[in-house]
């Protein structure tokens, strides 16, 4: 026997003794592709929760303190704001201002529509307000979950957040006037993030497979966007254009070394029409190990003209991974300036609509 | 033989198709097989069909740039390959392995004590003359796909396979013969 005819006979027998059910084969390949997708898109949530519970990334800002500056600034400026672990704010201008001294680590951030109060996440996972002009807080009533990811209505009046009812993911509406709650069930598909459209007919989404729309009367779920692999939709706000006709998203892909193995994280600004049509990528922010690092976020401006958004820096290799500047990009994608270069971890950014 | 370089053959054609998995589900049916004959002629048979399995949901995540590939088969058999080499990988998907051993579907048939035998002695080999000989033997592959699959040289190529020969034919107490 020669090496030749025992391997010919051995590939042979290896060939032949494989399982046949190849068709069943295909369908788990399936199925354990999208619990893969859920599962992590879980996992950015429950690290999202665990960092805003603990504080765990390190703070590199100034302790906060005192009220929301400035409130306003002449015509043309661009109030652009963000949390950090420090709550603190860094305005257009590179000073930095503080949201309250109880406001949470890492608490989402929106304007009223005349841009006069600063909604917030307290320390206490209370949702509040401050005036930007006097300073005054008040109380807009508990986080709904664990993970407060609020989102304000235009009109003021109302917030959304995930939520989950006798075992169905949705998204929880909260009366802020009454505290009557009211659930919007998107059945198997856990919604993270909203964002209210302009109007505040509808809201936008992230979940599993990707970017999703629905009524705010809980009519009409739709999966706007599918994101492909190795694409996901990060696990940061979304924004909605003022004119309530794209939504911008912040898409991530993993670098994939040649067995397929995530090596590091690319954000990319995304906007998509409202009707799920033209979607297109802005900007790439960077990439990293993003470990201990939050994800860029971003924020449409009030006129619509230009996108506020945060971005990564790390070495080639993706180490020493640290926010970068935030970036003020216009439409196609080119920055009109830059906001400064914030050394903590910005997780939320908010943009103060013109003064009426 | 592949006419085109190995850049050639593992690159896409242009820009990324749209969203989807059209013929994914094709080229799954048609290349399991012998891929998961591949993952079992290069690590514990326990877990091949769940090395090929992962190699080919890498495949699928990435079916857009993959499934555009002038050659995508032979992007799958270069992942499932590595994976069924490397130990770190092959460790995790161990765990997997394991943790659904409950609901475990058939067995794979056992191979006959030569066959056995021979696989055994392949693993033993460093890794890139492992791999090297079972894509030889398992696809009956050219040197120049070999190479392509590989990342590397025909020569380097030749070089595994003729020191895998040699070794093989030692261990199995047979005749080296000559690679045709």
């Amino acid at each position: 026997v020669n090496l030749d005819q025992l391997a010919a006979d051995a590939s042979r027998e290896l060939v032949d003794a494989q399982n046949r059910n190849t068709v069943g084969r295909l369908a788990e390949l399936k199925r354990t592709r999208n619990n893969r997708r859920i599962e992590r898109l879980v996992a950015v949530v429950a690290v999202l929760v665990v960092i805003g519970g603990t504080g765990w990334l390190s703070s590199q800002g100034r302790e906060s303190s005192g009220p929301v500056r400035p409130a306003h600034r002449s015509e043309g400026f661009h109030h652009v704001v963000a949390a950090g672990p420090d709550g603190a704010v860094v305005t257009s201008d590179g000073e930095l201002a503080f949201v309250p001294q109880d406001a949470a680590r890492f608490s989402e951030l929106a304007f009223t529509a005349d841009g006069g109060e600063l909604v917030y996440q307290n320390k206490d996972h209370q949702i509040a307000a401050i005036d930007v002009g006097t300073g005054a807080t008040r109380a807009l009533g508990p986080c709904p979950s664990g993970f407060c990811d609020i989102a304000l209505a235009p009109d003021g009046q109302r917030l959304a957040s995930h939520g989950r009812r006798d075992g169905v993911p949705g998204l929880t509406i909260t009366t802020i006037s009454s505290g009557e709650r009211t659930f919007l069930a998107t059945p198997d598909v856990e919604a993270f993030f909203p964002a209210w459209s302009p109007d505040g007919d509808s809201l936008a989404f992230i979940g599993a497979e990707g970017l999703y729309t629905i009524g705010a009367d809980g009519t009409g779920l739709r999966l706007l966007y599918q994101v492909d692999e190795p694409y996901h939709v990060s696990g940061t706000r979304l924004s909605w254009s003022p004119d309530g006709r794209a939504i911008a998203f912040m898409a991530t892909a993993p670098f994939v070394d040649s067995v397929g193995q995530t090596a590091q994280t690319t954000f990319t600004v995304m906007t998509i029409g409202a009707d799920g049509t033209n979607p297109q990528s802005l900007r790439d922010l960077g990439s990293c190990y993003c470990i201990g690092i939050a994800p860029p976020t971003l924020t449409w401006s009030p006129e619509g003209d230009l996108i506020a958004a945060t971005s990564v820096v790390s070495n080639r290799n993706g180490s020493n991974a640290r926010v970068g500047p935030t970036m003020l990009l216009r439409p196609d994608g080119s920055i009109a300036e830059t906001v400064g270069d914030y050394l903590g971890s910005i997780y939320s950014l908010a943009w103060q609509p013109p003064p009426t | 033989v592949s006419e085109l370089s190995p850049a050639e053959t593992l690159s896409t054609h242009g820009r990324p198709g749209q969203p989807g998995s059209d013929g994914f589900d094709e080229f799954y049916l048609g290349e399991l097989p012998r891929l998961v004959a591949l993952a079992r002629g290069l690590c514990a048979s326990e877990i091949a069909e769940d090395v090929a399995q992962e190699a080919m949901l890498v495949a699928y995540r990435r079916w857009r740039e993959v499934g555009s590939m002038q050659r995508p088969e032979l992007w799958v058999r270069r992942t499932c390959a590595n994976l069924a080499t490397s130990q770190f990988r092959r460790r995790l998907i161990e765990l997997r392995a394991t943790a659904k051993l409950a609901g475990r579907r058939t067995p794979a048939p056992e191979l006959s004590e030569p066959t056995g035998d021979f696989w055994a002695a392949v693993r033993r080999l460093p890794h890139r003359q492992a791999q090297a000989a079972a894509l030889r033997f398992i696809y009956d592959m050219p040197i120049a796909d070999i190479a392509v699959t590989l990342g590397c040289s025909e020569g380097t190529v030749k070089q595994h396979l003729s020191r895998a020969r040699t070794a093989l034919a030692a261990a199995l107490g047979v005749t080296p013969g000559v690679d045709s």
